[in-house]
Parts: structure tokens; sequence; C-alpha cells
């Protein structure tokens, strides 16, 4: 094995000393044997890139196709939730009659607070047996439809006043179905406990079986209560 | 006042220069130490963490002061002590057998005639890079991504002279085992 030999890899890879660099590269030229090793060597070490190469090509390759069920599960899943956001609720919403688009064409009944606290225990009770006659069947199927629809009790002038209500705004997610209930004010406070023209809002959360879930008192503004009751009187 | 404001904005420049020499570091060097850590047996993902986690010690080095000189060794010899700690992929290094996804990667567009030639050459590729040592394998690993000898001994912690012969004694393994 001719002496050179040893150093054509340090040679091959540029780490030899520019002296001996010379040398080596003028035997190289004059000795068969170490130009054949020096071909020899740099095919090795290309192969060897390329080994390196397609090793990590497989392992990205690897990971990609570890990942890609996992994707294909997430975009199904997505494409489900769009599906369930753009067609369920436009069909909940199809089944929903019309209802009075203003307070004036509300659908109103005469009740009273006990009345009320039935109701709620009892949402189809609502729509009967005081309910109007032309407007029975809406809140007949809010009541039966909606379980947990909202009960709004107000607390203005002497006769109370069920409204369904939930016309306007239909969007494309199932609208919040309420029922509004006037109640009169010496009903739920002592005489002279509330200052004159204050009003009541109660929000009221019905559970699927029919029992109260949550009830909230909210102040209301006369004038407003004054304003929706002219309107809502009216034929 | 400009003598005042000296103290304050000095490391303030420092630590823009140290972020922005980080993040030519990071683009220049980071699929070359992901290549490698992949080559030495981690996944993919095992390889981003390391990476990630070698240029956040980066970033803390330079903000210390540490020394801008050999940051190429310096992150590879961090990425290869962070795989070398991975026990998991110690063990998967030396047994993983002749990867039939690495062959099909390799003979991609081959003629038929071809692509029966290059299997067998990458076959014998492969059983001749399973015998070589973890030196002689580590230093091929480092050489191929571009480091100097000198660059090869910091990561490793052997002599420039140590790395030479260790690379010389590698290829010569792989060039009888391939017949190339």
């Amino acid at each position: 094995m001719c002496d050179f030999s040893k150093k054509l890899t340090a040679w091959m890879d540029g780490e030899l000393p520019d002296g001996e660099s010379a040398d080596l590269e003028r035997h190289v030229s004059a000795c068969d044997e170490c130009s054949n090793l020096l071909v020899s060597y740099k095919g090795a070490s290309e192969a060897f890139d390329v080994y390196c190469e397609a090793t990590f090509a497989a392992e990205t390759r690897r990971r990609s196709s570890r990942w890609l069920p996992a994707a294909v599960a997430a975009g199904m899943a997505a494409a489900a939730v769009i599906v369930a956001f753009s067609i369920l609720p436009h069909q909940r919403v199809a089944q929903l009659p019309r209802y009075a688009s203003s307070p004036a064409e509300a659908p109103h009944v005469a009740a009273q607070p006990a009345q009320t606290t039935a109701m709620a225990s009892k949402p189809a009770d609502a729509t009967h047996p005081n309910a109007s006659a032309n407007n029975r069947a809406p809140r007949e199927y809010v009541a039966a439809a909606v379980p947990h629809g909202r009960i709004i009790a107000r607390g203005t002038g002497s006769r109370a006043l069920v409204q369904s209500s939930q016309a306007r705004n239909l969007g494309p997610f199932l609208p919040e179905p309420h029922v509004e209930i006037a109640i009169p004010a010496d009903a739920m406070f002592p005489p002279g406990a509330a200052p004159p023209g204050m009003s009541f809002a109660a929000d009221l959360t019905i559970s699927a079986d029919g029992s109260a879930e949550r009830l909230g008192l909210r102040p209301r503004l006369a004038e407003f209560e004054t304003k929706f009751e002219g309107r809502s009187n009216q034929p | 006042m400009s003598g005042e404001s000296v103290p304050l904005a000095l490391p303030l420049v420092r630590l823009a220069k140290d972020t922005c020499e980080v993040t030519i570091l990071y683009h220049e060097l980071r699929k070359p130490l992901l290549r490698y850590l992949v080559c030495l047996g981690l996944t993919a993902d095992e390889a981003q963490d390391v990476v990630q986690d070698a240029f956040v010690s980066l970033h803390r080095y330079l903000a210390a002061g540490g020394s801008e000189e050999n940051i190429r060794s310096w992150l590879f010899r961090v990425a290869h002590n962070a795989a070398r700690n991975c026990q998991k992929t110690y063990r998967r290094r030396f047994s993983a057998p002749l990867d039939a996804e690495v062959e099909a990667s390799a003979i991609d567009e081959a003629t038929p005639e071809r692509a029966v030639l290059e299997k067998e050459r990458f076959r014998r590729l492969h059983g001749a890079v399973r015998l070589l040592t973890h030196a002689e394998r580590e230093c091929l690993l480092l050489r191929a991504r571009g480091l100097r000898y000198r660059e090869i001994g910091e990561v490793l912690g052997l002599a420039t002279s140590t790395v030479g012969d260790t690379v010389e004694r590698a290829i010569k393994k792989l060039a009888e085992k391939c017949n190339v």
C-alpha cells in the first residue's frame, strides 16, 4: 500500500496544509493506486451523503404519514361542525311559527302573578286557558318545542301581559324564544316600596323538565314600559 | 447626556445584535442540524425540539456574553449532547433494520434495471454504515454537514488528528464494503 494513501481523505476534504497538499496532488497524478483509491473514496463519500438525505427524507415522510390521519379526522370534525351550524339551525328556525314582529302584534293574555309561577313550572300552561284565540298556536309551539325558553315578567300596570316574541333577528342560530309576562307591581312589593314609575323585569329560565332554573330581577325604565304598554294594548 | 445614555444603550444594542445573529444562524444552520440529528436516529419531532432548545441556549449564551467564535461547532455540540441524552434514541440508533422507506426514497425515478442496481448498492451501503463505530458514524455525519475536522473535534471532544484518522478509517470501510 502506498504511504500517501492514508492522507487521501484529508486531502480530499481540504484539510492538509498547502505544502503537503501540493505534494500529494503531484503524487496522485503519478500513482495509479492512489488515483483509484481516491475515486473509490469519493464514491463512498457521495454515497454516504445520499444515504443521509434518504434517511432524512424517509423520516420526514414517516412524520407526514403519522400526522395524516389526525389531520383528516380534524378536517372531518371541522366540516361536521360547519354543516351542523349551517344546516341544523335553519331547519329548526324553519319550524318556528311567525311570531309577532312588534309589541303591538304580540300575543298577550291576562294572567295573575300566581299563574306566572304556574307557567314557569309548566310552560305549556302559559298559553292555556287564558290565551287569546288568535295567538294560541304560536304560544303552544313555543312552550312545547322550546322548553328552555325564557320568560320575562314585567311589573307594570294592573293587567298582566304574556308575550311570545323572537321573530326579530332570526339569524343562522336558533333564537331564544321567550314569553313576557307583566306582573302588577303591587303583587311583588308592598305599597310604597318601589318608587313611582319604577318597574322590574324578571328573567326566568326554565329547564327541560319544566322547573325554574334561574330567576333574576332587572329594573326597567318607566317611560319605556308606558310606551310598551300603550302599543301592546292596541287591537 | 450622551455619556449617560451609553451604559443604558449598550446592553440593548448587544441584545439586538445577538438576536439578529441568532436569527441568521437559525436560518443557516437549522436544516443541517435537523439532518444530522435525524441521521443520528432522532425522529423528526425530536430533532425539531432539540434544535429549538439549542437555539434558545445559544441566545442565552450570547446574551450572557459568551464567545462568538466557533458558534457552529458550539451549536452542533449542544444538539449532539441533547441527542445523546435521549436514551431511547441511543438504543434505536444502531438497532434499526434496513428501512424499506429509505430505499424507496433513494430510488424514485430510476428505470427498472437501474432501480435494481441502486437498491443493491443501497443495501450494501446500509450494511456498511451499520458496521461503523459510533465515532466513525458521527464523524462522517458531521463531515457531511460541512464541518471541518477541527469543528468535528470540538463537537465530539476529539483531537483534530483523531478526527482525521477516524474519517479516513470510516471512508475506507465504506469504500471496501460498497465496492464503489
